[in-house]
This record gives C-alpha cells, sequence and structure tokens, in this order.
C-alpha cells in the first residue's frame, strides 16, 4: 500500500547518497593524516618507494628518537605552548575589556574609534612585516618571548568578536547592578564576563590555534635555537640539499598532542547555554 | 486622614519626587519634552501611554540610569542631577526581570 512519506524526511535512495558523500570527504580529509603518521613510521629509504607502502611492514621509530634527543623539539614544544598560553589569556582579557567598552560604555567617537579599530584589519600583514622588525629590533626584543608575544596582541578581530558577543546582552541586567551600585569594573567582571563565557572560549580557541600554527613571525624575529617554535623549529630542520621527511612527520604528530588535548578540553564550553533562564519575558 | 505621628508640616509639603522642565533627547530624537511632575509622599502614581511615548525614560531618568538633557530631578527636596542611581535610594523592577543566570540567591 502506498503511504506518502512525512514532510521533511529523505527517501532511500538520498540517505543512501548523503551517507556515501559523507564517508568520501571524512575519508579525503583522514588520509593525509593517516600518511603522515606511516611516514612518520618508516624509514627514509623506503619513503618513496612505488606503490606506496601504506602500512610500513615494520615500525620504525628512528625519526621520533632522532627528533627528540638531535633536536630541542621539547624546548621547541615549551615555547609554543608559552607564547600561545600567553597570548591568548592576554587577549582574552584585553579584548573583552574593549569590547564591553565598546558596546555599552558610552563615550565621545566611540563609533569613530572603533571603525578605526576594525580598519587595522584591512592591513595584510606582510605590509608590516619589516617596519614591525625594526620595532622590535629596536626595542631590543629579538629573541625572546616579548617578540613572539606582544605583536598577535595588537590583531583587533577579538575586540570585533566580544563586542558583538557583549552587544546581545540585555542591559537591563547591567542597570540592574548599576542601580545596586556596582562599579563600571565591577559590572564587567561579575556580569558581563560570567554571561559571555561561550565567547571568551571562542576566542580563546581562535587565538590559540592561530598562535600554535603561526609561521612567518616567529621565523622572523627569533632566530636562536632554543627559542624557535614548534613550525619555526620544524623548518630549520630542512637542509638545502635534502628534506627528511621522517622527521618532518614525526614532529608533526606529536605537533598534534597538546593541541587536540586543548579542544578537547574546552570542547565542552562550545555548547554551554549562557543565557537559559536569565530574562523572563 | 489622620497619621500618628504627624510630620512636620515642611517636611511635609516637600514632594518625595519632582521633575522641573526635564527634557531628554536621544541625540535628534526627542523622548521627552519640557515634562514637570510632582510626585507627594505616600502617592501611587500609574504613567500610561503608547509604546515609545518615554515612559521608561522617566523612570530611568528618575533612577538615575539616564541623564536628563534638560531640566532638574528633585529627589526628596534635593538636586539629585548628579547623584549617582545607588546614592539616590530608589528602587526600580525592570520591565524583563533581570536575573543573572551564573549567580543564585
Amino acid at each position: 500500500m502506498f503511504r506518502p512519506r512525512p514532510a521533511g524526511q529523505a527517501g532511500p535512495a538520498i540517505t543512501i547518497l548523503s551517507y556515501a558523500v559523507t564517508a568520501l570527504v571524512a575519508l579525503a580529509c583522514s588520509l593525509p593524516l593517516f600518511y603522515i603518521v606511516s611516514t612518520s613510521l618508516k624509514e627514509q629509504q623506503l619513503l618513496f618507494t612505488y606503490p606506496p607502502n601504506w602500512i610500513p611492514s615494520h615500525l620504525y621509530w628512528g625519526n621520533y628518537s632522532s627528533l627528540l634527543f638531535t633536536t630541542p623539539f621539547l624546548r621547541w614544544v615549551l615555547n609554543t605552548l608559552v607564547v600561545a598560553a600567553s597570548v591568548t589569556l592576554i587577549k582574552v582579557l584585553i579584548d573583552s575589556m574593549a569590547g564591553y567598552a565598546f558596546a555599552k560604555m558610552k563615550f565621545p567617537f566611540r563609533n569613530a574609534l572603533f571603525v578605526i579599530v576594525i580598519m587595522t584589519m584591512m592591513i595584510p600583514f606582510s605590509a608590516i612585516l619589516i617596519p614591525l622588525y625594526f620595532t622590535i629590533f629596536n626595542l631590543n626584543l629579538l629573541n625572546t618571548y616579548w617578540a613572539l608575544i606582544l605583536p598577535p596582541l595588537a590583531n583587533p578581530i577579538g575586540i570585533f568578536l566580544m563586542r558583538g558577543f557583549i552587544e546581545g546582552l540585555p542591559s537591563d541586567l547591567e542597570n540592574a547592578a548599576r542601580l545596586d551600585g556596582v562599579s563600571e569594573f565591577g559590572i564587567y567582571l561579575r556580569i558581563i564576563l560570567p554571561l559571555v563565557r561561550p565567547g571568551l572560549v571562542v576566542l580563546a580557541v581562535l587565538t590559540f590555534l592561530t598562535q600554535y600554527n603561526s609561521f612567518v613571525w616567529p621565523l622572523v624575529a627569533v632566530n636562536d635555537q632554543s627559542m624557535q617554535l614548534i613550525t619555526t623549529g620544524l623548518a630549520t630542520q630542512r637542509s638545502v640539499w635534502q628534506v627528511n621527511y621522517g622527521i618532518f612527520s614525526a614532529g608533526a604528530v606529536m605537533a598534534l598532542v597538546p593541541i587536540v588535548a586543548f579542544f578537547l578540553l574546552l570542547q565542552k564550553q562550545f555548547v554551554a547555554a549562557s543565557l537559559a533562564g536569565a530574562l523572563k519575558q | 486622614m489622620s497619621t500618628v505621628t504627624a510630620p512636620a508640616k515642611a517636611e511635609a509639603e516637600i514632594p518625595d519626587i519632582e521633575l522641573v522642565e526635564v527634557t531628554k533627547r536621544y541625540g535628534n530624537a526627542t523622548a521627552l519634552t519640557s515634562l514637570s511632575l510632582e510626585i507627594e509622599p505616600g502617592e501611587f502614581l500609574v504613567l500610561l501611554g503608547p509604546s515609545g511615548c518615554g515612559k521608561s525614560t522617566i523612570l530611568k531618568i528618575i533612577a538615575g540610569l539616564e541623564d536628563a538633557t534638560e531640566g532638574d530631578v528633585y529627589i526628596r527636596g534635593r538636586l539629585a542631577n548628579y547623584v549617582p542611581p545607588k546614592a539616590r535610594d530608589v528602587a526600580m523592577v525592570f520591565q524583563n526581570y533581570a536575573l543573572y543566570p551564573h549567580m543564585t540567591v
């Protein structure tokens, strides 16, 4: 007997097709990762055999040991974590403050100032690379953590983001606090910050990932072996004549560990419902 | 109506809240034009009007959340134009109950 399909429910052919497409995309995304893991476990002379050897017949750990024992790889990981964590912490703090000011406080030229701040986003980084280098050079900060931490703090994307999040909060919440005599900073700290926690998490993840992957500026600002980040440190392992892809892959695999841990740690925050029950209409 | 402890006459004549020629403008939009209003102690006053006519603006000006563009606000006989909300000893219930989801009682 023919029974019409309920609206919104796909037919079997569509379902199968969409699963097939999803599976294909998932495979295409995970293959490079799998190949990196596989490459990191192969000896140098087996890297370019044809047909490619997807699963090495015996696991070769030499790439990992030479990366760990012949390069200061762990120091690079430490440097990366110090820089990324500092930038993230400071940025979340100052960007949320600026976002609060731009979203909720009244002062002259507020919108004009905001437009100027946002306009700095439109300057390509390559255009300020050399002036920035000379600024840091004149401040005597080359080859220090400060050289890696200070410049990214000026990126206004976080102000833009936090302003959007804070603007969405009802003003009644602050006004009620104001009536009770809470100071402007108290409102920011005790009312606004807890309410925009999902926004803070978004900003933190974005900033941390950007810093973790940053390459061009660290390459320019730092050339001591002991001050390299993971990205730039691995790049120094390439000589003019030869690229050891085994060591590169081992480094890439090990670099994944902290970032995956960080993501798993904050994953729950992504879905936090912040404002449920705040206002009764 | 008789009261047990009659307040001094001078004190009784001072309105609890007095607005004198209060005007409020937001940019080019005028929300209130020369509003004068006296509310006596114990008086129960209802502001009634279509939305956007300035009822909430009056409340916010009395509470100190907005400043009057022109005119004066007196609370218990004291000029309150520049008194911060906390010091006015005024309570206000917002249209939407402003409850903080991250706090408990």
